[in-house]
């Protein structure tokens, strides 16, 4: 079987087209106090939450960026831009959303979305939401959908009871830096007992150059409610680097249940350091379904805190790393309360050089009685150029466990290839069958459209892949 | 390819001197040593007996029948706090031209009488040992006072019966650098077992390496049995490195002791090598112990097998780092890794960090990891059956050691299932 170089060019990028600079504000490049304060003023905030901003920043400045995972050592934090205001006002009609903005929105497909499935949509362009919108019939039961600035303004007792306390600003160097510069992102409240049917939807885009985004996610589910909330990331290709940190906070009460599932597909210029992190109280659970495909740099490991008893926890975790990129993702459980589960699977797929990293913590604190935890990791190297790496930690400080893990990395079987082929397909029908067949068990957990979507990005990223 | 000799012992301890001069103590920002901190670690309280090294050998007969009253050995030496009191065969395992070399007063002699293959073997040895010290601790170890033996096995020489080294160390406070240097020349054949006690009482460091190199074709089976008292603190620094069709199987077992930090490494050099790596370990009171394998593929076709199976107890803290590491060379590698854990007390800790790093597609390569208490219907079990719930324990406790030291074959199972029944009677009585 000769396997040539794959040859995925940036050009397959469908979203790499970009629009010009019509910012109305932007801060200078660069971060320093009089930045904070700027993005502060200018969103018109309450004190404390300049407070925040600022102590955070104090925070970023002492913590050194992490020494492990992947490689870090090209972001530069006075080369970027931190905050870029579009355009026009935050509108709830996509029609009064400017024309240039609309037109990438409509390129992406999300008011098609919007009508066909979802059951609220925000739309995040550069550092602020230029569309939010709810079904008026989760308004009326309560459901708060917008974002954070405005959640900020019209809801402060819930965004000062929650927000900072799942992911404190203290936690890491990014987290810090999003909590000083954080813009946009989505606030949800979904009040006790109501069931959010139909998922709700972010869009985060960035168009501008040498930009970092850094959007702020708090989602609150109150007692027994349900929502499932999806976030899509897509950039322009340009020739310097972009960062995207957010940090997703999320808080399920006793017996909510919370899904979060993320399809991301940036450019292949963009270092992607995120801090996501959930806390389950009793019998709540939270699913991660973290999808990887795009981005220069991707260090994210979703993670849940299973502080109620009977809490369970589930991360399911896919990541494509192709040419150029690293994809440095996982997920990280840990065990505070008795007779609590987790699950974590991880799917990787790497080709053309690039590097899948598993990374994912299991851990089970002390006293902590009837745990059963399990984490299988599978990893497909699609070339000898590529690499696969695991590093599960298992820490486990109670006598009364089941903790198991499992690992396997391999390549695309022969056998298969040749069944396939006998059949009648290409070698590379062959090949993209088979990854889509391995990552089958995931996609099956997105909703379809999603599920369709995802499969066409792998379809795409192994086109050409086999010679 | 033979000039003088560049590199021997004396030169390894010189070298290795610069080394730790230019080196600081591994820190918890390094991820091999994240979880055992030795920022407070009382180094320099820990010496070197002067007395020891201007000690005379006493070589008696010893057999190591003692030890392992059922077996019979090739050759066997015994050495006590730093000194050979003791051994036995050096001269009929002489006649098959192979040679146990053993340190008696200067460290700096050992391999002296190697004839001139295994003189550069030896050599070569010595240079590869040097270029891998990436940790102080290690270079630490080449610099003290070492004391130990080489074994060398000429070519195509096959040892029928075993090799025993039994390194008994004591001494207050004392340091000390046993270390084992085995050589296995192309399609040689031996199983070395190498014995580490310390004193139950003495607050000791002992700084331990066995470093073999195993040519073409051979075969060697290492047994180590480290049965350490209480207060003992061990470094353990482990490597062999596997030629073309070699085969290289470890048993190690790590018992007792307050800290202990080990890393054994195979190196699979050459195609077709294979390497075996099993081991158990056990931790009770407040021990810490952390315990390291790596298999590394550097070459095509070649096979490595993990298997460690560990038991926790009272307020002891148990951490098990697996690494597979298959290089961009080592294509059709096939690699598996299985590490065990059970967790006696609420109050004992069990970190499994089983980690691959891989560098190319054509591999197998997979690891798995279950950490748990025990099986509560086979205790429930025996208990109906009239044990008690100690003996219940005990017995399914050995039966799950007992799967990873039979592959140490009759003697790991004779002296491991020994030490580790009389550690369990101790905790229950």
């Amino acid at each position: 079987m000769s396997t040539q170089t794959p040859s995925i060019e940036i050009e397959d990028y469908k979203h790499g087209f970009s629009d010009p600079d019509r910012s109305v504000f932007k801060t200078r490049k660069g971060l320093d106090e009089d930045v904070v304060r700027a993005i502060s003023d200018l969103k018109g905030e309450p004190e404390w939450m300049k407070t925040f901003r600022l102590r955070a920043l104090k925070t970023f400045y002492k913590k050194s960026m992490p020494n492990w995972g992947a490689d870090l050592s090209n972001v530069n934090f006075d080369d970027i831009y931190y905050y870029a205001k579009p355009e026009g006002e935050q509108q709830r009609n996509w029609d009064d959303v400017p024309d240039d903005i609309k037109k990438t929105f409509d390129r992406i497909g999300v008011p098609e979305a919007e009508r066909k499935f979802l059951a609220g949509v925000g739309a995040q362009y550069d550092s602020e939401v230029v569309y939010h919108n709810i079904r008026a019939d989760l308004e009326q039961q309560g459901v708060i959908f917008c974002d954070p600035e405005t959640a900020v303004r019209e809801h402060p007792d819930l965004v000062r009871e929650y927000f900072g306390t799942v992911i404190p600003f203290g936690d890491n160097k990014l987290a810090a830096l999003n909590s000083a510069v954080w813009s946009g992102g989505s606030f949800v409240y979904v009040p006790k007992g109501v069931e959010v049917d139909i998922p709700l939807q972010a869009y985060f885009r960035i168009n501008l150059e040498s930009f970092g985004q850094f959007e702020r996610t708090l989602i609150i589910a109150d007692e027994g409610s349900f929502v499932h909330y999806i976030e899509g990331c897509t950039a322009p290709v340009y020739a310097t680097d972009s960062l995207h940190s957010a940090v997703v906070e999320i808080i399920a009460k006793p017996g909510a249940r919370v899904r979060y599932s993320t399809i991301q597909n940036w450019s292949g210029d963009i270092y992607n350091l995120v801090t996501k992190r959930a806390i389950a109280y009793e019998d709540a659970t939270v699913e991660w379904v973290d999808g990887n495909i795009g981005s220069k740099r991707t260090m994210k490991y979703p993670s849940i805190y299973l502080m109620g008893e009977g809490a369970h926890g589930e991360v399911l975790s896919i990541a494509f790393s192709g040419k150029g990129q690293e994809q440095d993702t996982g997920g990280k459980v840990v065990h505070l309360a008795d007779n609590t589960t987790s699950v974590i699977t991880s799917k990787s797929i790497s080709k053309g050089g690039g590097i899948a990293s598993y990374r994912g913590l299991v851990k089970v604190e002390k006293g902590v009685r009837n745990v059963k935890s399990r984490v299988v990791c599978d990893a497909l190297i699609l070339d000898d150029q590529s690499q696969s790496n695991t590093y599960p930690y298992m820490e486990i400080d109670s006598d009364d466990v089941s903790v198991e893990h499992e690992a396997r990395v391999s390549q695309i079987s022969e056998d298969q290839l040749f069944y396939l082929m006998s059949r009648g397909m290409s070698e590379e029908e062959a090949s993209a069958m088979i990854v889509n067949g391995f990552l089958d068990p995931l996609v099956k957990q997105l909703p379809m459209e999603y599920a369709v979507e995802l499969n066409r990005l792998i379809e795409l990223e192994m086109e050409g892949s086999v010679g | 390819m033979s000039g003088p000799i560049q590199t021997n012992v004396e030169t390894l301890r010189v070298r290795a001197g610069e080394l730790f001069d230019a080196m600081e103590w591994p820190t918890p920002s390094e991820e091999e040593w994240r979880r055992t901190d030795l920022g407070r670690f009382p180094f320099d309280d820990y010496q070197v007996d002067d007395e020891r090294s201007a000690s005379t050998t006493i070589l008696e007969d010893w057999s190591g029948r003692d030890l392992f009253p059922e077996s019979e050995f090739a050759a066997a030496a015994r050495f006590e706090a730093g000194v050979c009191v003791g051994a036995s065969g050096l001269d009929s395992l002489g006649e098959s031209g192979a040679i146990l070399a053993l340190s008696n007063e200067d460290v700096r002699d050992l391999g002296d009488e190697l004839p001139g293959p295994g003189a550069n073997a030896f050599e070569k040895m010595l240079e590869t040992t040097l270029g891998r010290i990436d940790n102080r601790v290690e270079a630490w170890h080449y610099r003290g006072e070492l004391h130990g033996a080489v074994l060398y096995v000429p070519a195509g020489v096959e040892i029928a019966t075993p090799v025993l080294l039994d390194f008994s160390e004591k001494g207050q406070m004392a340091l000390t650098a046993p270390h084992v240097f085995v050589i296995l020349e192309s399609g040689a054949s031996v199983q070395l077992i190498v014995s580490l006690t310390t004193s139950e009482s003495d607050r000791l460091l002992c700084n331990s390496g066995i470093h073999a190199s195993v040519a073409e074709g051979a075969r060697l089976e290492l047994l180590v049995i480290d049965d350490l008292g209480s207060e003992t603190t061990h470094f353990a620094h482990r490597r062999a490195t596997v030629d073309r069709d070699a085969r290289f199987t470890q048993f190690e077992a790590h018992l007792g002791g307050s800290l202990v930090k080990s890393r054994s490494e195979a190196e699979l050099a050459g195609a077709g090598s294979e390497a075996y790596l099993n081991g158990v370990f056990f931790g009770d009171n407040g021990a810490h112990l952390d315990i390291r394998s790596v298999q590394t593929h550097l070459a095509p076709h070649t096979t490595s097998r993990s298997l460690y199976k560990g038991v926790v107890a009272g307020s002891a803290r148990t951490i098990y780092q697996g690494l597979i590491e298959i290089d961009e060379e080592a294509t059709q590698a096939d690699a598996y890794l299985t590490n065990n854990n059970l967790v006696l007390d609420d109050g004992a800790r069990s970190d499994s960090i089983p980690s691959l790093k891989i560098r190319t597609n054509e591999v197998k390569c997979s690891h798995g990891s279950t950490t748990g208490r025990i099986d509560q219907a086979a205790l429930f079990y025996l208990m109906s059956r009239g044990f008690t719930r100690d003996a219940a324990q005990s017995t399914i406790i050995e039966g799950y050691f007992e799967d990873v030291a039979k592959r140490g074959g009759p003697l790991a199972i004779a002296s491991v299932m020994g030490a580790i029944t009389r550690r369990l009677a101790g905790r229950a009585a």
